[in-house]
């Protein structure tokens, strides 16, 4: 519990400095975006699906409230709602359907769908068309306002993860991702705990897109590119997917692709595609420092 | 039929056959077979030689293959690898690409996709016809009982990877001619070829068939790709 | 635990305290932050607009157009909107102005971004009728040089017309339909020819050869007296007029510019005719600075001069140094008032902020490019030729 109350105050100790200036004000939400996509894909790799279109649960309900948005504040909450309930949907489809190995592909393979299908939508509202490429306008809210939302939303979904990890549904969730078969035989109930991680995925993802949404004040079909479905995973991998890590890592990766970006357009590309080259090394290597530092801690 | 649908249709085949090849016999999907094609054009640009052009496919084909047996354990993690190699391809190109200008070549031998594509078909069925399709499909349907049985399955997994990839930049060579070259030309035919072999693997078909199902479903995605997308 | 962590804290801390302070430094420069997108998909183009944005900083020391002295920045931008805004943020912390950034989606939120910081920003590219109505909503600090999607419309308009064509088809790119749709809109209700179809090739990326069975579709469908208006304007386009040939088509082509209104890429490409649009020519001298731009661009990058893209961002880089009075506010005011000389002409901004092309001292130019050479069509006052039917 100590342990827990530490990193907190270190995730909110981080927000309240960098509220000090715009720029890290700004840089601190979309840390916190890409932070919560990364908690958001531990949920679901807790009951063992990795996911590679994340891209899709964290985009496809904002994307249809924007575009809703278009019409009424109601259409667009309306819109929300029914994005979040079919991409929670689709995504226990496909792990029911699915093995774990097909479940990376399939979910791949449906986001990349998604990204080029989207600019497909398309329509004339007052006279001019809105959608297509250009995407759809989101509502906004003042910084200062959205500093306080994307720290409190950060800080409840690393508690709401934590707490989860050390309940009955966590050590279930932990016993479906290491072995699904041997759960089965024990009585858990596979479909529920399915469900429940993807459900949990989904709120976090979720969250996070209405963020995203309202940081940038419009979301294009670009909300669903691959890039933004790696990110969790490598985000992850350097985390050794001990969540706190992983929300360090988040926030580092962020950082240094401004910093790395800056010295040389396109730096940050290489240094993904060097971790992904390395990742079973790194992996590996993280994992087990990563088993020790939980080893002391408990 | 019109020959522009025959090389949109080839092109397709191609990268799906050399996608599903990557998975069923390399257990992997080959995510860095887009960043290969866009190489093939490079190239064309610089150097227009074809022998070069695949002889480069087959050398980092071999890399790959043999980075993915020291290190990874897993699809998933040598999926991952080859994703990361793919990338890194694409960010050499952009560094290589230094004009604000696209670069074109002066001839045009995208037709030649056509055969290409064919003699890839043609060989495929040919080694799964042969006495060889036995061993090819006791590796897909299950590569560690292949190799109790003395099967060489790295050595297939090699030769797999290799002139997979060699294909995908020879691909990219001969295209070159009618396409503007940039560090991401091969993306879309590398999705193209990941959804034509995913949807042909729900067909749930191995050896000789499986290929032939590749080719028809291919030639409907060619037909209907715009429906579908 | 937190023995390790409060070290970490305070070098944060104070990181954020040294650049905050850095910010405040008196200075009598001005400072032109420039969004390209020098990787993903637009990269090519990238170039070309950092290198006119640094020859833009070169002219106005030399023709001393700025009362300042002027510092171009550039940033990456990348191809998505995510990328631009960071790009955005990154140079709002030096930059007094701020010009650039390609898509329209990533235009959109750079505007959201500059009303955020109060940092005024210049759109060279993109042309998203929601830029308009930004402005119209309130937000003031965005201001746009380059065309709007009505102005693309007026252009091929304005090139039936001239062409005297019967029938056209439109020829659109489907990732770019809301652009395309409003062009064709502006200009199919005010024209006289028939339209005898209308197609979308999908992007590459989603079906990497419909471009050619569509061409092949095209060319069956039209004539020699038929103008094939085609509305992509990237790399795309070039590959399906190289289609429709190889198909037999036989119609005139004319493009909406981009790529195929690169002269270095039609000879590149060896096309044997083609009428495009651009924002100005080496041959179509608007201003003094038409012909330093392509001059001296080609001097010192050793290419020829990017058409659209690039003018656009010198002129937008310029503008920012004739307009700027020391704060945001004032320099508001003299944009919204003023006149700001460009190589693509004299530049007023219409209550939406928009730059008002069409009138006579700021007229895009189309040209056609036949046998190697290129003639221009329009403005009347610069043409050399007339549209040469095959």
């Amino acid at each position: 519990m100590k342990r827990i109350v530490a990193e907190t105050a270190v995730m909110l100790s981080l927000a309240v400095i960098m509220s000090l200036s715009p720029y890290y004000s700004w840089l601190f939400v979309l840390m916190s975006i890409y932070s919560l996509l990364t908690l958001s894909w531990l949920f679901m790799r807790k009951a063992g699906r990795i996911s590679m279109g994340h891209s899709f649960l964290f985009g496809f309900p904002v994307f249809l409230a924007s575009a809703g948005y278009s019409f009424s504040s109601e259409v667009s909450i309306q819109l929300f709602i029914a994005g979040c309930a079919l991409s929670f949907v689709i995504f226990y489809i496909f792990a029911e359907m699915t093995g774990r190995t097909a479940f990376v592909f399939l979910t791949l393979v449906f986001s990349i769908f998604v990204w080029v299908s989207s600019p497909k939508l398309v329509f004339e509202k007052g006279g001019y068309l809105t959608g297509g490429e250009v995407g759809f306008s989101f509502p906004t809210i003042s910084q200062k306002e959205l500093h306080i939302l994307t720290g409190g939303t950060l800080t409840l979904f690393y508690l709401i993860y934590r707490i989860i990890g050390e309940s009955r549904a966590g050590y279930f969730m932990r016993a479906v991702g290491d072995d699904e078969t041997a759960s089965k035989a024990v009585g858990i109930d596979l479909r529920k705990i399915k469900a429940l991680s993807i459900l949990l995925s989904g709120m976090t993802a979720w969250s996070a897109g209405i963020i995203y949404g309202l940081e940038f004040g419009h979301i294009s079909p670009e909300i669903f590119s691959v890039e933004i479905s790696v990110f969790p995973f490598i985000a992850s991998l350097i985390g050794a997917g001990n969540p706190f890590a992983s929300v360090l890592s988040s926030f580092g990766l962020v950082y240094l692709s401004k910093i790395l970006n800056s010295m040389y357009p396109g730096l940050m590309g290489i240094v993904y595609a060097a971790i992904l080259i390395l990742s079973p090394k790194i992996g590996w290597w993280v994992y087990v420092k990563g088993k020790r530092l939980d080893e002391k801690a408990g | 039929m019109a020959l522009n649908f025959l090389v949109s249709f080839f092109s397709i085949a191609l990268m799906a056959l050399l996608v599903s090849t990557n998975f069923r016999i390399g257990k992997f999907l080959n995510l860095s077979l887009g960043g290969l094609f866009a190489a093939g054009g490079y190239i064309a640009y610089f150097t227009p030689n074809p022998v070069f052009a695949a002889l480069s496919g087959l050398l980092f084909g071999t890399l790959l293959s043999l980075a993915i047996s020291k290190i990874c354990r897993s699809v998933i993690e040598a999926t991952v690898l080859s994703l990361g190699a793919g990338i890194l391809i694409e960010r050499g190109l952009e560094i290589v690409h230094r004009s604000s200008y696209y670069y074109f070549v002066d001839f045009d031998y995208s037709t030649y996709v056509i055969l290409l594509g064919a003699v890839s078909y043609l060989f495929v069925l040919g080694i799964y016809l042969s006495p060889l399709g036995l061993k090819m499909k006791f590796v897909e349907e299950d590569h560690e009982l292949a190799e109790l049985y003395g099967i060489n399955t790295g050595m297939i997994f090699t030769v797999t990877t290799s002139l997979a990839s060699a294909c995908a930049v020879l691909a990219g060579f001969l295209s070159s001619g009618s396409l503007a070259i940039s560090p991401t030309t091969g993306f879309g035919y590398l999705i193209s070829g990941i959804i034509v072999s995913a949807l042909t693997a729900q067909l749930r078909q191995v050896g000789a068939v499986h290929y032939l199902a590749l080719l028809a479903i291919s030639f409907a995605a060619a037909r209907f790709m715009e429906v579908l997308i | 635990m937190m023995k390790k962590i409060i070290p970490i804290l305070l070098l944060i801390a104070v990181s954020v305290a040294i650049t905050g302070c850095s910010q405040e430094a008196e200075k009598r420069t001005l400072t032109v932050g420039v969004i390209v997108p020098e990787t993903g998909i637009f990269s090519p183009a990238g170039k070309a607009m950092k290198n006119a944005a640094y020859l833009a900083e070169e002219h106005i020391k030399k023709y001393g157009l700025s009362e300042y002295q002027v510092r171009v920045v550039v940033a990456d931008g990348g191809s998505t909107p995510e990328q631009a805004k960071s790009a955005f943020m990154e140079l709002a912390k030096s930059a007094d102005v701020i010009v650039g950034a390609y898509s329209s989606d990533q235009a959109v939120v750079c505007a959201e971004a500059a009303k955020e910081t109060g940092k005024i920003y210049i759109v060279s590219v993109a042309s998203t009728s929601q830029l308009e109505r930004a402005v119209k909503d309130g937000n003031r600090y965005v201001f746009r040089n380059a065309y709007n999607t009505t102005y693309w419309g007026v252009l091929a308009g304005e090139f039936l017309e001239i062409s005297r064509a019967e029938k056209f088809y439109f020829v659109g790119y489907d990732p770019l339909k809301t652009f395309n749709q409003g062009m064709l809109k502006a200009f199919e209700e005010k024209t006289n020819a028939e339209k005898v179809g209308e197609i979308y090739y999908l992007s590459t990326r989603a079906s990497p050869n419909d471009y050619a069975v569509k061409a092949e579709q095209v060319a069956g469908e039209t004539d020699k007296r038929t103008v094939v208006i085609l509305g992509d304007p990237g790399a795309t386009a070039v590959q399906f007029v190289k289609a429709y040939r190889q198909a037999g088509g036989e119609g005139l082509i004319y493009s909406v510019g981009g790529v195929l209104g690169l002269p270095k890429t039609l000879k590149a490409v060896k096309i044997d005719y083609i009428a495009f649009q651009s924002a100005g020519l080496e041959n179509a001298e608007k201003t003094d600075l038409t012909k330093a731009y392509f001059n001296d661009y080609r001097e010192r990058y050793g290419e020829e001069a990017n058409n659209y893209a690039g003018i656009l961002t010198y002129d937008a880089v310029l503008i920012a140094a004739q307009a700027w009075k020391g704060d945001s506010e004032s320099t508001i005011r003299n944009l919204e008032t003023g006149e700001f000389k460009g190589a693509a002409g004299i530049y007023r901004f219409s209550s939406n902020h928009q730059a008002l092309w069409g009138n006579d001292r700021l007229k895009g130019v189309i040209a056609e490019y036949l046998d190697g050479r290129i003639e221009i069509l329009y403005p009347e006052e610069l043409r050399t030729s007339d549209v040469t039917w095959p």
